[in-house]
């Protein structure tokens, strides 16, 4: 465990570099530039190169790129170019209740895709696995900002048992944040749970459809001894895999719905970000968010080990 | 769908081997694998709880009583405020987003005031000269007057101020308002002086519309913050910076200690009514109007769409307030590129865009028509929109625009686009790709199809439009120009501008040395003469644009809430001081 512990650790670092190098590229490649949004559009000639020069921006590229590199290693994601507040401190703030949003909607997605998934599976082309499926497939089909806005004209608006606007950090106010947090997670939610619940459902239907399978059933082992003992630990494996995945692209929904909630939070920061071309800023943020992914596929590779004796670590 | 179809070996059947240790049990504690996610995540959040209150710079303000109310009316403590978008810094020197500007306006106070005329009354400056040729003020400076921090104000804190927005390292974005000035001193304890060699035409504008920019800073501040005096801004102004949540909200709270005299634009005088309030960032439209229908919050300021003016108009809890904004919306041409080099086609399209079919459909009548870049009521502009209009006779006319093109030969071919030796009239048009520039760049497009001009529209984000738009790419484009000052009109369109701020590439000599004389003139009647002149020529001879409409602004607040007041010359410019909420 420790060695493969300290493989993955090696392995991070061309991660790391890899990511940085491409953002980097990228959204220097992306046309408009910092000081043109910062400066506004009655920017004269003298003023936007002279901006440009504070900022070092004119200096040739690899020599921007190395010496944020050199930054990086030690420490140091720079400051934003809108704010001038340090990057690694604005990320700090707002990536807690990002992260309590993921949370609960990875809650929601769970709670959800698990009892859906493996009912449908078991009663796999029953009428209920049929009205159930068509209703994941709408699910599936309704885009989060709209369910979004209906879920707060119902139950903000409509039937006010929601806060309208606000998520409290759940370490400051617990009611507060539970209250808060309920409909941007089930907003957010539903599309995984959808998915998942489809996911689920099919690995259960080929699983039980395995040699094994019979032969629990043929030495007599209950149903529930069946499903939940054999069947679903096949069934696990491929689902780790798309909860990790969910995180990432919970991750890159959530500039939506954040803007939706009104919560300061890493989606809204990024699109901030991203319009006003503020380089240092979406830098610092994407390799923050890179590094959260890379833990989450660790969590997740150890947990195959878990699930599937055969893997080894 | 079979997601798990990628794993047939590493998942294969188990048949015949025993499952061991890993039972049911362990497979839910790895599922709880999620769970250290969880924790990992999680773990973040107690980080965050300690910074929410980045900067207090105001340790006296909470201990504060309330003032006493008057006929018997109690005020509510707070005062919430919802705008779509956050501050960037909130510095009068390095900003030019809104929200910033209207922190600056609430928490610093400028030399002198103007009232919706453009009167100019004493504020921090009690009185004030200037010299008979124009090029020197001097400010006799109010004594006993305090930045909220204790520092005391007086002619050094101006001479900082300036000096600060001079200083090249503070990359003012709207350095130029000063001019070049010779010279700025502390003539004494609370006279300030300020001299160009020249006289210097926006000064007095720049004191006074951008009530913000020309915001005096604590000395104090601005030698322990340096360039980050934008997260801990401290001036002398009605209200205190208390606290910034990026992205959430922030709070400004009563300066108990104001005592200016009541002016053109308050009754009284005194500090004010309401202890604190709260700027909330509350990005969705509906939200916002939702949550002032609801009464969550009390004022919407910034970005309210024209389909939502409509929709709270019609709440009789709620009072709106829409009045033209200091801008002008344009279409813009590039003189130099082909076809929009020939005056034909840019007179034709002069004739052929409908600015009532515009301001109805896409501002639901919340705008006027445009004829100049100079909005009405300019104090200066003795000519108006419509001196252009009835004197240019530019206005909308699609026979006379077909008739123009007819006789520079361009004729209209298949598919109702004209042609000219085999050429068909296709513009390259560009435009934003945000609210409202989408349906605009959409209904102008539309517009110059009826007479047989194409515009071939590419949007942008904001961004890459500005920042590109001086390759001169394009042959059009449409954008808003704030014209807070008639110097602007320089900006646009003097030949020494090209290309960075005269987009439209164009460069008359007459124009420029109009635009010159104006900028350097100290009289307001010598404006209205040079600049009335420069515009006939620009739209009129010239038509290096088309003016369209001046968009309205609007803001709303609950019925209940007393004393909203904004100042309509100066864009969005709140005047809260006597703002209060009864109890």
């Amino acid at each position: 465990m420790r060695r493969y512990l300290t493989k993955r650790a090696i392995s991070f670092v061309p991660t790391v570099v890899g990511v940085v190098f491409l953002i980097f590229i990228l959204i220097h490649l992306a046309p408009g530039g910092p000081v043109s949004a910062l400066l506004g559009p009655m920017a004269t000639e003298e003023q936007i190169a002279q901006a440009e020069h504070m900022l070092g921006l004119d200096r040739p590229l690899h020599v921007q790129f190395l010496s944020y590199v050199w930054k990086v290693l030690h420490g140091d994601l720079g400051n934003s170019i809108r704010t001038g507040r340090p990057v690694f401190q604005t990320f700090v703030e707002r990536i807690g209740v990002s992260a309590q949003l993921v949370l609960a909607s990875m809650l929601v997605s769970v709670a959800l895709a698990f009892p859906i998934g493996i009912v449908t599976g078991i009663k796999n082309r029953s009428l209920l696995d049929k009205a159930t499926m068509v209703t994941v497939l709408f699910a599936v089909s309704i885009p989060n900002f709209w369910l979004a806005l209906m879920l707060v004209l119902l139950f903000a608006v409509a039937i006010p048992v929601f806060p309208l606007f606000g998520v409290p950090l759940i370490s400051e106010d617990f009611v507060g944040a539970i209250r808060g947090t309920v409909l941007p997670a089930i907003s957010l939610g539903i599309y995984y749970a959808a998915m998942l619940a489809r996911s689920i459902r099919a690995s259960i239907i080929e699983v039980l459809n395995e040699p094994y399978i019979r032969m629990a059933r043929g030495f007599g082992l209950s149903n529930g001894k069946v499903y939940l003992k054999y069947a679903m630990k096949n069934v696990m494996i491929p689902t780790i895999t798309m909860l990790g995945l969910q995180v990432r692209y919970m991750f890159g929904a959530l500039a939506v719905i954040e803007s939706v909630f009104a919560v300061p939070g890493v989606g809204r920061l990024m699109l901030d970000a991203i319009l006003t071309r503020d380089y240092p800023l979406i830098q610092g943020t994407l390799l923050m968010l890179a590094l959260i992914f890379v833990a989450v596929n660790l969590v997740v590779d150890v947990a195959y080990g878990y699930m599937d004796p055969r893997i080894k670590w | 769908m079979s997601k798990n179809s990628k794993w047939p070996e590493a998942v294969g059947p188990l048949l015949g081997r025993k499952m061991r240790r890993r039972d049911f049990l362990r497979w839910t504690a790895g599922a709880g694998g999620m769970g250290l996610l969880a924790a990992f995540l999680g773990g973040c959040a107690p980080v965050a709880t300690p910074t929410t209150a980045p900067t207090t710079g105001v340790p006296t303000a909470t201990t504060v009583p309330l003032p006493t109310p008057t006929k018997g009316l109690a005020f509510a403590p707070e005062l919430a405020v919802a705008s779509p978008r956050d501050a960037d810094r909130i510095d009068p020197h390095r900003t030019t987003v809104g929200p910033s500007m209207w922190m600056c306006t609430l928490i610093h106070d400028s030399l002198l005031v103007a009232d919706e005329e453009g009167n100019y009354y004493p504020n921090l400056a009690e009185s004030w000269e200037v010299s008979e040729d124009g090029t020197a003020w001097t400010f006799h400076l109010r004594e006993g007057v305090k930045f909220h921090d204790g520092t005391d104000f007086n002619a050094e804190a101006v001479v900082k101020t300036f000096a600060r927005f001079l200083d090249p390292e503070t990359q003012a974005p709207i350095g130029w308002l000063p001019g070049e000035p010779d010279e700025y001193t502390a003539v004494d304890e609370m006279t300030f002086r300020i001299s160009w060699e020249a006289p210097w035409a926006p000064f007095a504008g720049f004191l006074v519309w951008y009530p913000g920019f020309g915001g005096i800073m604590s000395p104090t501040a601005i030698e322990k913050y340096g360039l980050d005096y934008g997260q801990h801004p401290v001036g002398t102004g009605p209200f205190m910076f208390e606290e910034w949540e990026p992205g959430d909200h922030i709070t400004l709270v009563r300066n108990p200690n104001y005592n200016l005299p009541p002016g053109p634009l308050y009754t009284e005088a005194g500090p004010p009514k309401t202890e604190k309030i709260v700027y909330r960032i509350l990005p969705e439209d509906m939200v916002r109007v939702e949550a002032l229908t609801k009464g969550d919050i009390h004022v919407m300021v910034h970005d309210i769409s024209p389909k939502d003016v409509v929709t709270l108009m019609a709440d009789p809890n709620v009072e709106v307030d829409s009045f033209p904004q200091a801008a002008c919306l344009y279409f813009a041409f590039n003189v130099e590129k082909p076809p929009t080099d020939e005056l034909a086609v840019r007179k034709a399209l002069a004739h052929t865009f409908n600015r009532e079919t515009l301001i109805d459909a896409i501002y639901y009548g919340f705008a006027q028509p445009a004829y100049g870049y100079i909005p009405p009521g300019f104090k200066g502009a003795g000519y108006s929109s419509d001196y252009l209009r009835d004197t240019l006779a530019l206005v909308y006319d699609a026979t006379k625009a077909g008739q123009i093109l007819d006789e520079a030969g361009w004729k209209l071919g298949a598919g109702g686009i004209r042609e000219r030796d085999g050429q068909s009239l296709e513009l390259i048009f560009w435009n934003q790709n945000i609210s409202p520039w989408k349906d605009i760049g959409e209904a102008l497009q539309a517009q110059a199809l009826e007479v047989g001009v194409k515009l071939n529209l590419e949007t942008f984000d904001s961004p890459t439009f500005w920042g590109t738009l001086k390759e001169g790419r394009m042959n059009c484009w449409s954008g808003l120009g704030h014209i807070t000052t008639q110097a602007l009109l320089a900006y646009h369109f003097h030949s020494e501008n090209i290309p960075a701020t005269n987009r439209y590439r164009y460069s008359n000599p007459r124009v420029d040395a109009l635009l010159s004389e104006a900028r350097q003139s100290a009289e307001a009647s010598d404006w209205d003469r040079l600049y009335r002149e420069a515009e006939t020529i620009i739209y009129g001879e010239d038509v290096a644009a088309i003016p369209l409409l001046y968009p309205e602004l609007a803001e709303a607040w609950r019925k209940e809430v007393v004393n909203c007041k904004f100042h309509h010359r100066a864009n969005e410019y709140p005047l809260f001081k006597e703002i209060y909420l009864p109890a």
